[in-house]
């Protein structure tokens, strides 16, 4: 991250998005609510996470994380969608790469959704809305 | 980063304070979205109507519904994240029991999504939609088949699951359970029954689960279970086992025990392996004092009064276009970069020149001087031949002194030329380009209509088929804007006036269904869209009758059936013979002239006697730049849009003549009234000049000739708004700068040609009065 070298931080913190080597973690925002995936974005850059994609439908995402393969760190995966719903999606990128890393971004109300996509090998889940603080805890625990 | 000064370090404000509920930038992304949410929820909802099986339309809408709850619920709009879920709810409602959307729920919805809309309008003024809302609520949750249940925020508690349980995995119960984990859930996490799969998931890749308490299936279903004992066999060791299962905000304590063959539900109590060594705590309790995501503290705290949000100012542009404006500012800076090569090319010339001219000085006076010595030696008999030779071989150089100098320059001034053109068509495109990142589609209010037109064919009982065409068309994002209320003048107006009744239209002989057509298209620099019905076509007569009932025309004047259709735009003009609340109180056609007038277009309407009625307004693509004719009064330069410039010409003063008081000159068959732009604004002009040039100007039917001095030519005009106390200048409508930097007034022909016609008629008035009295 820029900033970090333009403006020392003094209490040493290093930004949350940094792998060990100093390499942002990568990320592929899917979700149809531009909305959702600007605040998800916001989040995450501002802990150094690179976007290294979003995209608008289950579809979409699918396409987006063979192409991106394996520069994809962490999928946030939204659950209800146009084309394809998330849990269809986080199906099809599992069955692509077993190690895929996706959390589901769900609304409240959407519990045997979220359960059925836990089961499926979705490593979290977001309740939205968002809170920036769950969202970067969740994520990291993900990741680590 | 900035530093507190307790040393924290914060990040950079824009990034931490997105979701902070108040943050103008989140609200400006949050209404832009609901918005076309919204557009979303009503354009399914009207498919829906016409085809109540339409799968993909309920489903738009539930989503639409779901996102909107959720964005809702980020800006903590409490009642709309409420409402909308009952929507939401009522789709989900109707995608399960795979019903027909009837006649009744479309209108329950449609009056939903008003309440929705005023709801947004009222967050939008900083105020809190105090309406009434129960009966819709009422009647979808009726229709969900449960009370209205509008605290539950979005907690959906016993709603059968289409969700079919996926069997409880990989449980294989012959395996011996090594260990028990005892895993607490936190009831505050907002989905505190997720927890308990959530952990399963998670200790599934460390073991083999043997089985749970309570049994999967009970942990599957909607529920909160405080604690569930996972009965596991694993290699792993414990901590592993307590990493895998902590989970942040969702487990409590998590306790690893072992336990006996078999599986048996308790842990063995006394036995060898309970002696506590074993037995530990995990200390991740719920550390944050803060509520869990989504339980903001008070959810019913309204922030303060907010500052109320332009949602249209929020412009998606398609990333190509802004890539295309960095394509052609960098080849800007690689002009810059040129030029200033040129310019240097310049200084070095002038050095040259600088240097080449002292040198020529030199030579000349050595040349004058020398001259008296030549005629001497010529005098004392030299002859003429060798002193001419002598001259040439000292001064010969003269002639190509400047030669260098003159190829540098020519080299130089052709680079800077092309540099010159290079900018020229850098900044055109560049206009072009940003032009073109504030062009919009006019879906964006072509697609209210399908509603308007709904609900105004129910109100009235007519049968219409809206026909919407080239919605793809782009225009100027503030052009677009001001837009919508004429269009809908105009779309009542067929409706109400144009199109009959269905019994009516068969009497006429024509299909029962009346067509209403809106169409956009493009056409040189102007859009024209038209608004066109089939309908009974504008009553040539009756305009004229009632024309001359309010005096705007003599009972004797002979009118074109054009005149008369363009009277219909004349203040205090309606035709109908009732006022209804549809259209009809007289205002209204005459406001759509103004306001596209405003925006620089023009209005015509044309129809004929049942076959219908059609409105074209044509309207600049851009109101910030527009082609100006540029004319000279005196010392002063005006702009006149040559979008309202009929012709031209050039006139001695003998031509004008002077009919009533008032000057008029004769263009070909039409006698053309004059105004002179020097009395007008008050400019010194030379009195007596042998000729003048008259601007035709025209604004609708509206002609009148400006008499100026002098034509200077065609020129892009980018249109400065004035401001403050200058407001108040009537006949111009802003101020342009020149390519040499003076400024230049705009005029405004609709407010220049209202000036001159309220005098001509106040003058008129007086005249009559005389005569009469």
């Amino acid at each position: 991250m820029k900033a970090k070298q333009d403006f020392p931080s003094i209490n040493e913190r290093a930004a949350d998005g940094l792998k060990e080597d100093g390499t942002p973690y990568r990320v592929l925002i899917v979700d149809d609510s531009m909305f959702v995936a600007k605040q998800l974005s916001q989040i995450l850059t501002s802990e150094g996470f690179e976007i290294i994609g979003t995209a608008g439908d289950g579809e979409e995402g699918v396409t987006k994380y063979k192409e991106l393969y394996p520069k994809v760190d962490l999928v946030t995966m939204d659950i209800t969608m146009p084309k394809m719903d998330g849990v269809t999606a986080l199906e099809q990128i599992v069955a692509f790469d077993k190690d895929a890393k996706v959390i589901m971004v769900s609304a409240l109300g959407k519990q045997d959704l979220v359960k059925k996509s836990l089961l499926m090998g979705a490593k979290n889940y977001i309740v939205k809305p968002l809170d920036r603080k769950k969202v970067l805890e969740r994520i990291l625990m993900s990741l680590k | 980063m900035y530093l507190t000064a307790s040393g924290e370090t914060l990040h950079l404000g824009s990034m931490s304070d997105y979701l902070d509920p108040n943050n103008e930038e989140l609200l400006q992304d949050f209404f832009a979205e609901a918005e076309s949410q919204v557009e979303l929820l009503e354009a399914n909802i009207l498919v829906l109507e016409n085809d109540p099986r339409n799968r993909d339309a309920i489903d738009e809408v539930f989503r639409a519904a779901h996102t909107l709850k959720g964005a809702a619920a980020t800006v903590q709009m409490t009642e709309l994240a409420e409402f909308t879920h009952i929507v939401e709810d009522a789709f989900d409602r109707v995608r399960e029991s795979n019903a027909d959307v009837d006649g009744d729920l479309i209108d329950l919805l449609l009056s939903a999504v008003d309440i929705v809309k005023s709801m947004l309008v009222a967050r939008a003024d900083g105020s809190i939609y105090d309406g009434d809302q129960s009966v819709v609520a009422a009647g979808l949750a009726e229709f969900v088949g449960k009370p209205a249940e509008t605290s539950a925020r979005g907690q959906v508690s016993s709603r059968p699951t289409e969700t079919a349980h996926p069997s409880p995995p990989a449980i294989d119960a012959d395996t011996d359970a090594a260990l028990a984990v005892c895993v607490g859930f936190d009831e505050s996490n907002p989905m505190n029954s997720v927890g308990g799969i959530q952990v399963f998931a998670a200790l599934k890749r460390v073991g083999t689960i043997v089985r749970t308490e309570p049994d999967f299936d009970v942990l599957y279903e909607d529920r909160y279970h405080p604690e569930v004992r996972y009965f596991l066999s694993t290699d792993a060791d414990e901590s592993a086992i307590i990493a895998a299962a902590r989970i942040p905000d969702v487990t409590t304590d998590i306790r690893v025990e072992a336990v006996g063959p078999a599986g048996g539900g308790a842990p063995l109590a006394g036995s060898e392996a309970t002696a506590g060594s074993e037995s530990r705590v995990d200390a991740d309790r719920p550390t944050d004092t803060e509520p869990a995501a989504g339980q903001s503290e008070s959810p019913d705290k309204v922030p303060e009064r907010r500052r109320s949000t332009p949602t249209g100012s929020v412009l998606r542009v398609d990333s190509r276009r802004v890539d295309d404006l960095l394509n052609l500012v960098s080849e800007a800076v690689i002009n810059k970069a040129a030029f200033n090569q040129v310019s240097g090319e310049f200084t070095d010339e002038l050095a040259l020149l600088n240097a080449g001219t002292d040198q020529y000085r030199i030579l000349m006076r050595q040349l004058f001087d020398s001259l008296p010595e030549y005629f001497e030696r010529m005098q004392r008999g030299a002859s003429s031949k060798d002193v001419k030779k002598e001259l040439n071989e000292r001064f010969s150089g003269l002639y190509t002194h400047f030669d260098d100098f003159a190829g540098r320059f020519r080299q130089s001034l052709n680079k800077f030329r092309s540099n010159t053109q290079n900018l020229g068509r850098i900044a055109s495109e560049l206009q072009e380009g940003v032009m073109r990142i504030r062009m919009v589609p006019i879906s964006q209010i072509f697609s209210r209509f399908p509603r308007l037109v709904r609900d105004l064919t129910r109100t009235l009982s007519k049968q219409i088929d809206l026909v919407i065409q080239g919605e793809d068309t782009e225009l100027d994002k503030s052009v677009i804007e001001d837009l919508l209320d004429p269009l809908i003048h105009c779309v009542r107006n067929s409706i109400d006036h144009g199109l009959e009744a269905p019994a009516q239209r068969l009497e006429a002989g024509k299909s029962e269904t009346g067509t209403l057509t809106l169409r956009a298209s493009s056409e040189g620099n102007m859009i024209i869209i038209e608004v066109a019905d089939d309908g009974r076509g504008i009553d040539v007569k009756a305009v004229r009758d009632k024309a001359v009932e309010r005096g705007v025309i003599h009972a004797s004047k002979t009118l074109s059936d054009v005149e008369a259709f363009n009277l219909i735009f004349d203040p205090g003009f309606s035709t109908a013979k009732k006022v209804s609340n549809i259209s009809g109180r007289g205002v209204g056609l005459d406001v759509v002239r103004k306001q596209i007038e405003k925006l620089n277009g023009s209005v015509t309407v044309w129809s004929a006697p049942d076959e219908g009625t059609r409105f074209t307004i044509k309207i600049p693509l851009t109101l910030a730049i527009i082609q100006g004719l540029m004319i000279r009064v005196g010392t002063e330069t005006y702009a006149i849009p040559i979008t309202s410039v009929v012709e031209s010409q050039r006139i001695r003063p003998s031509d004008i003549r002077t009919l009533d008081n008032y000057e008029v000159l004769d263009v070909r068959e039409d006698v053309v009234s004059l105004l002179r732009l020097s009395r007008i604004f008050g400019i010194a002009t030379d009195p007596d000049p042998t000729h003048y040039f008259v601007v035709i100007v025209g604004s609708g039917d509206k002609k009148v000739g400006l008499v100026v001095d002098s034509l200077i030519g065609e020129e892009d005009v980018v249109i400065k708004p004035l401001r403050d106390h200058f407001t108040n200048a009537p006949g111009i409508a802003g101020a342009n700068i020149t390519g040499d930097g003076r400024v230049s007034l705009i005029i405004d022909v609709a407010q220049l040609l209202e000036l001159g016609l309220t005098s001509e008629r106040n003058a008129r008035s007086t005249t009559g009065a005389v005569i009469g009295g």
